[in-house]
């Protein structure tokens, strides 16, 4: 499938959701403080590889782009709400080419607009019932629960380790932090909620597991890169700024790994101090040191590997199923993971 | 280290070679293949580890939250949980018998069946029996609703001692619950045929399932009305 097609597969899908979410934003007050805020991430324009999987994994199984919908737009909100929170958490300033929420609110009123949209996440699911059964919405309700528990299970591990300085990190570490945080959440419940609708629940949804998560690591290996050295205008967020964050990328664990003793004192230095008081110059050397010692080289690597391994389990899963649009779109969107500027 | 040999392999290459190729060359496809297995294995393992540890949270969630002595030690309860095992155990048994009889109540007839390729029969004849067997025919692999299939077997006839004309028609699929997919989405061809004794000719079976058709195991019959001798059953699975 041309790249082309497939993101205005991903437009179109997106756009579906979008509609769908706002028909659960309710039209009243208050509106200046939540509810018009609440339509803010979600009009920025994400990606939309969370709706996108979930609708084409449904359709490739029989399903239709409605059987799918409140599935999808509860996955958005829940994706939304994350963001809102990661942002005030990770002191971020910028996120799609605009403010962060806490940046242009504040930070209570941005953790509260979070609050209401993970609410606002669980009434789709309700929803279900009325197109899927109780069955089959019970299910994904359970899906649901287990990739929100998981998401915060691995922001906790991420946050406990900046909040404590952990240093002494490595490629294991990594893979279970991004497992937790990123993949179930990005791909793995996506694809397995998408084909437990459209085969009425016949498909064993463990059959994704790999497919999602080596997927998702490449996806979020790709995004730690253009974080580093993207066109910030394309990426939308403050190039570089996971460096000031301190974020545990797999390019700053490699670095600590590879540094001597002067630069890792140097490096664990500037990670000690508060966000706000980590200097751009300090960043820009950390940067540097990644390129010398072969950091981001190491990270693109890890990705490309684990595209193919994606590529492999994606083969052996839907192989045996009729060829669609659909299940092109799925081929390639794990290509496109590596491949996308922003 | 590493740098030399990469340097080494860009030397050695032949003009008009790839540019993934030469990526691959560069990387030192030994070296790549190596780390490429080492980082899959460590991340396969972690998921294992991860997966493992959910499912026993999840266990003593289940252990806290529900008391499994009181639920024993409650005798109205575990009547209750009995009855409705039951029943749906008994509705499972009713809906599998009645699919049956509907089957058995109209078979006739014997047909040697084979298959072609992925389609492959499962022959139930049995030389000594032949006059009241039923021969069952089935696609080895699961369909998918909007898919089609093509099963073929052969059919002859080795006791008339003259040309019998065979007219085959066919029942609709039966599935589970009441499902049921149409005749009309089957097609045999050829439909009649005359067969001479020792002769043997082949049919094909098309079937093309409905776009909503519901999953699981269908069963419909293929007979000839004029003749008892005649009779197969076509079984399917949708997944």
């Amino acid at each position: 499938m041309y790249e082309a097609l497939m993101k205005s597969m991903l437009q179109q899908y997106g756009a579906d959701t979008l509609k769908g979410i706002h028909h659960f934003i309710p039209d009243k007050e208050p509106r200046k403080y939540l509810y018009n805020l609440v339509h803010d991430y979600p009009n920025r324009g994400g990606k939309g590889f969370r709706p996108g999987l979930c609708i084409a994994s449904c359709k490739t199984y029989g399903g239709t782009l409605d059987d799918a919908l409140y599935s999808a737009v509860s996955l958005e909100l829940l994706h939304n709400a994350f963001l809102i929170h990661d942002d005030v958490e990770d002191e971020s300033l910028s996120r799609r080419n605009k403010p962060t929420m806490h940046e242009y609110s504040n930070r209570a009123i941005a953790i509260n607009v979070g609050d209401a949209m993970n609410v606002l996440g669980l009434y789709p699911l309700f929803m279900n019932k009325e197109k899927l059964g109780q069955k089959l919405s019970q299910q994904i309700f359970l899906e649901i629960q287990h990739m929100v528990t998981e998401s915060v299970e691995g922001q906790a591990l991420e946050l406990g380790w900046r909040k404590d300085n952990v240093c002494d990190l490595n490629d294991t570490d990594y893979l279970r932090m991004i497992l937790k945080k990123t993949c179930w959440y990005t791909c793995m419940h996506p694809l397995r909620i998408g084909a437990i609708i459209g085969s009425h629940g016949n498909v064993k949804p463990d059959i994704f597991n790999r497919l999602g998560y080596f997927m998702g690591t490449a996806f979020q290996i790709q995004d730690d890169i253009l974080n580093l050295v993207a066109e910030e205008k394309k990426y939308g967020k403050e190039i570089g700024g996971d460096i000031i964050e301190g974020k545990r990328t797999l390019m700053l664990i490699h670095l600590l790994q590879k540094s001597n003793p002067t630069e890792k004192d140097g490096i664990m230095e500037f990670l000690s101090l508060p966000i706000r008081e980590r200097q751009n110059e300090k960043a820009a050397w950390i940067l540097d040191l990644m390129q010398q010692r072969g950091s981001i080289v190491h990270a693109k690597n890890t990705a490309r590997y684990m595209a193919g391994a994606a590529l492999k389990e994606y083969y052996t899963i839907f192989s045996r199923l009729p060829d669609s649009k659909d299940k092109s779109f799925i081929e390639s969107i794990i290509l496109y993971m590596i491949n996308r500027d922003y | 280290m590493r740098e030399g040999k990469a340097n080494d392999a860009k030397k050695k290459q032949p003009k008009g070679s790839t540019l993934a190729g030469d990526l691959f060359d560069a990387l030192n496809p030994n070296d790549l293949l190596s780390n490429a297995q080492k980082v899959i294995s460590t991340a396969v393992n972690v998921l294992e580890e991860e997966i493992a540890a959910g499912i026993l949270a999840a266990k003593k969630i289940e252990k806290k939250v529900i008391d499994v002595e009181d639920i024993r030690d409650n005798p109205e309860d575990l009547m209750n949980r009995i009855r409705r095992d039951t029943h749906e155990a008994v509705d499972l048994f009713m809906d599998a018998l009645a699919a049956i009889s509907k089957q058995l109540g109209l078979l006739s007839g014997t047909i040697i069946k084979e298959t072609e390729n992925a389609n492959k029969a499962t022959p139930a004849t049995n030389e000594k029996n032949k006059e009241h067997m039923v021969a069952v025919i089935e696609h080895e692999e699961p369909l998918h609703p909007g898919e089609t299939a093509v099963l073929r077997m052969s059919v002859a006839d080795d006791t008339a001692t003259k040309p019998v004309k065979i007219q085959l028609q066919k029942t609709d699929f039966f599935g589970p619950l009441q499902q049921k997919i149409l005749s009309k989405n089957c097609q045999i061809k050829p439909a009649v045929l005359m067969l001479k004794t020792g002769d043997t000719k082949e049919i094909a079976i098309h079937i093309k399932l409905p776009a909503n058709c519901k999953p699981g195991h269908y069963n419909a019959l293929l007979y000839d009305p004029l003749n008892p001798s005649v009779r197969t059953v076509i079984g399917i699975e949708v997944v």
